[in-house]
């Protein structure tokens, strides 16, 4: 077999941007505007977003479309563009109690102060697959249209049902909370500039779920806490939110405290059990979930860890599994890495074969011979 | 001289000349000649590396400290505790002894030191004292002449770099923007006059 | 700093902002303080994918301004995709020139191969690490891991290359063979070949390491001992060619690797191979 060598790599890279680019672009689909996905794709946003580890939906919706809806390829986007982004100044720390809820339920309590708000969620409408005529679809779409209008301007809820009182408030009212509270105030860690490794402080953990890939959260939920490779106990959730929250940021100038903006996030309380032998078992323990935007699956596996691997302890390595294991773009990044040329290792991993059956075979020879 | 805050080349060109001489220590590298003609290169580290994220203390030097604090956004700490220290004369012994070294999971916490210093080209004299280098990045037969005041810093840095991998990095920089390296990996052993290591051949 | 000192409205092609090179570059001035030690970083993202030469393009990126002359490889092939793209991207957004031929590069960053000649104490060499833990083959927790590496404790490494020397005949580790640093820390060499090992002892250049996904840098400074683990009985050992020469210039002397076919083979170092060949 003769040799012909294999040059042309820019012009391989080139060909295949165009092929992608003109791919994406050029459709006799209508053209798929920002608006659009952040409009009806909002979970896909949200999700994104909170994987990002970025709010701004517009940018979200920009990258959902680059990447053509690859969700992870969307990410990987948005961290790199914020990786040419100086960091310009820190939040003050925003008091989840500040939070207004749209959406509110407490699976602990059958009734709870504050009212249980079932809000924007699909979690009781049956999943049937639409099949309607995209024409009928339309045509309802504009009846509602009217009826949304009178839906928004219904009378202001009590202030009690926008920023209920937590349930981890009230049990701790009932005595039926360990109390963890810390009475100083560390500065939080920053995944962003500081690889954390176990043993981290919370926050570290904290905040790498809360950026962690949706996905692998859930699979560590099921495979850790409850599920065929790990029952550890009984879960309750306490508050399940959907929830807008301010962020605020101190003047440059005038040294106020102003809010820059609103962000949404879903935010879980799990309430845990004690039933281990050197555990209180006269009160219950809570885990703490919060990520950007509407994604509860993420919210609640992330509550759930969190007071797992604190009960845990540093017995098994779901610290380390949690902290390193759950980043989208490690993860994927790493996995498809494989797609590279890897010829000189396995060129070299052939040699190895061959000195081993050689050294067999020498080995046999002497064996014969002797 | 007022110092200014450096642009992204200058601060990668001065980041160029401290990382050979780490590379290399002992051998002389130059700092970019139009930034030391603007403000003293002394300063020049620790504006290149320093941000926000870091801790600095120059407690010779109020004034300075204060102005590279400003530019660069480095918080000001004792000595002890901070990354970057700054010294226009060599530091006494107890500064030197204090300073941190790091720990044997952390290292690279230990303090980079950055000191003016006096090029001496003369030949071995009774104040000078004439040391020979060794130890990676150092070509054979590096030599370095220094005055008392330097022979003296040069043993206590020798105790804080006494239990490796801990220990404190060093750049020596003189007024013209001549920067030396003493990464703590270097040491640094007295030769007699003649040129010879005492004790040893 | 004035907030409009770091807001530049001119339309930026830089890659990393300057708080991150200036992080990578404390990261990587402490690298070469402790030679062989795995110093943390924040580690940003960028253009190319997390195990795709993230580290090593950050790196380079904090190293790099537009007077410096890049060589990229990949598998010692300027021409390989990956190569291509990295090094697109690190001419674009700095500026600085790009050339082939290592002689003439200030900084060459690399995955998997040392370029066979050419670099000397005015070269940086880059190399792209996927696995900066020599270890983690007979360790996996971390915490661990940092006991080893603090207290010197490679016991755990000798022996699973004396079990691997007793079960095969020979050690069977192919590429990113690990070394011991200056005498005190034991690195991964990244896939590089056995062939590239002993160059990298003594070597009149800096080679620093960076690992992007597991977010460490690592460094060898020039001139600084490099010792292959292995036994006094066991000498170490390069990858063998029986004598095979390159289809295309015809010598043994770089590193080879070989078509499917196994009986054709070539050079690695693709510009190396060039410039024995007469231009035609």
């Amino acid at each position: 077999m003769g040799y012909v060598s294999a040059r042309g790599g820019l012009d391989a890279i080139r060909a295949a941007e165009k092929l992608v680019r003109t791919k994406r672009l050029v459709s006799d689909s209508n053209w798929l505007e920002e608006e659009q996905i952040l409009d009806k794709l909002r979970l896909l946003v949200d999700r994104v977003m909170g994987e990002a580890g970025l709010w701004e939906p517009q940018l979200a919706s920009k990258a959902i479309r680059q990447s053509e809806g690859d969700a992870t390829e969307a990410v990987h986007l948005l961290r790199a563009y914020r990786s040419t982004l100086p960091r310009l100044a820190y939040s003050e720390a925003t008091d989840v109690n500040d939070a207004q809820v749209m959406r509110r339920i407490v699976p602990a309590f059958q009734r709870v102060p504050g009212n249980q708000l079932l809000g924007r969620s699909v979690d009781y409408t049956a999943r049937f697959l639409e099949r309607t005529a995209d024409a009928d679809a339309r045509e309802e779409a504009e009846k509602l249209r009217g009826a949304e209008r009178e839906i928004v301007e219904e009378k202001n809820p009590p202030a009690e049902e926008i920023s209920p009182r937590r349930l981890i408030d009230l049990l701790r009212d009932m005595d039926m909370l360990i109390d963890r509270r810390r009475t100083d105030d560390p500065e939080p860690f920053d995944i962003t500039r500081t690889p954390a490794r176990p043993p981290a402080p919370r926050s570290a953990l904290l905040s790498s779920m809360s950026r962690a890939d949706t996905g692998a959260l859930v699979n560590q939920w099921y495979r850790n806490i409850l599920g065929p490779d790990g029952y550890l106990h009984e879960v309750t959730l306490g508050e399940v939110r959907h929830a807008t929250l301010p962020l605020n940021v101190r003047h440059p100038v005038t040294g106020d405290v102003v809010t820059v903006t609103h962000i949404r996030v879903s935010e879980v309380e799990a309430i845990e059990d004690l039933e281990g032998i050197d555990e209180d078992r006269t009160r219950f323990d809570v885990g703490y979930g919060l990520c950007f935007g509407h994604n509860e699956r993420k919210a609640i596996a992330m509550a759930n860890l969190d007071i797992a691997c604190h009960r845990d302890a540093g017995h098994t390595q779901l610290e380390q599994s949690l902290l390193l294991t759950t980043d989208a773009l490690d993860s994927a990044g790493f996995l498809e890495h494989l797609k590279l040329p890897h010829y000189v290792t396995f060129r070299s991993m052939i040699e190895r074969k061959l000195a081993v059956r050689k050294m067999r075979s020498n080995e046999a020879s002497t064996h014969d011979g002797a | 001289m007022r110092l200014t805050t450096l642009t992204s080349k200058e601060s990668t060109l001065v980041f160029r000349a401290l990382l050979t001489a780490f590379a290399f220590p002992g051998r002389v590298s130059q700092l970019p000649r139009e930034l030391v003609a603007r403000m003293p290169a002394l300063c020049l580290p620790m504006l290149a590396l320093t941000d926000i994220e870091t801790t600095m203390c120059a407690p010779d030097q109020p004034e300075l400290q204060a102005e590279i604090a400003t530019i660069t956004g480095a918080r000001t700490v004792a000595s002890r505790e901070a990354q970057f220290v700054m010294h226009d004369a060599m530091p006494t012994d107890e500064t030197t002894l204090n300073l941190h070294r790091g720990t044997t999971y952390q290292p690279e916490l230990g303090c980079r030191l950055v000191l003016a210093w006096t090029v001496t080209t003369v030949p071995a004299s009774p104040d000078s004292t004439q040391l020979r280098l060794s130890g990676p990045g150092v070509v054979s037969g590096t030599t370095l002449t220094v005055n008392s005041a330097s022979a003296a810093f040069l043993a206590a840095r020798s105790v804080a770099n006494s239990r490796p991998p801990m220990g404190i990095d060093c750049w020596l920089v003189s007024a013209t923007g001549e920067v030396i390296g003493l990464p703590r990996t270097t040491q640094i052993e007295a030769m007699d006059f003649a040129g010879s290591v005492p004790g040893k051949n | 700093m004035a907030l409009s000192d770091l807001i530049d409205h001119r339309e930026s092609t830089e890659l990393l902002d300057e708080f991150a090179k200036r992080e990578i570059r404390r990261a990587t001035l402490a690298a070469v303080a402790i030679p062989g030690y795995q110093v943390p970083f924040g580690s940003r993202e960028m253009p190319v994918a997390r195990g795709w030469g993230s580290g090593g393009l950050q790196i380079t990126l904090a190293v790099v301004h537009d007077d410096d002359t890049v060589k990229v490889i990949d598998q010692g092939d300027d021409d390989g995709v990956n190569a291509v793209n990295l090094r697109r991207l690190v001419t674009s957004s700095t500026g600085a020139d790009e050339s082939s031929i290592a002689s003439e590069a200030t900084l060459t960053q690399s995955r998997h191969r040392i370029p066979e000649d050419g670099l000397d104490e005015t070269s940086i060499l880059v190399l792209q690490v996927p696995v900066p833990e020599p270890l983690r083959g007979v360790e996996r927790d971390m915490r661990e891991l940092a006991r080893m590496h603090a207290e010197a404790d490679y016991s755990r490494m000798w022996v699973s290359l004396y079990e691997d020397k007793v079960r095969n005949g020979v050690i069977t580790q192919s590429t990113g063979y690990p070394c011991l640093v200056n005498g005190r820390y034991v690195v991964a060499t990244t896939p590089i070949p056995r062939w590239d090992i002993p160059r990298l002892h003594d070597a009149p250049f800096l080679t620093l390491f960076g690992a992007g996904r597991e977010k460490r840098i690592y460094a060898i400074p020039p001139y600084t001992m490099v010792e292959p683990l292995t036994f006094e009985d066991v000498p170490f050992e390069v990858e063998n060619s029986d004598g095979a020469c390159c289809a295309l210039c015809g010598k043994s002397e770089s590193f080879l690797v070989s078509l499917p076919n196994s009986t054709t083979w070539l050079c690695s170092d693709t510009d190396w191979c060039a410039r024995q060949r007469p231009a035609t």
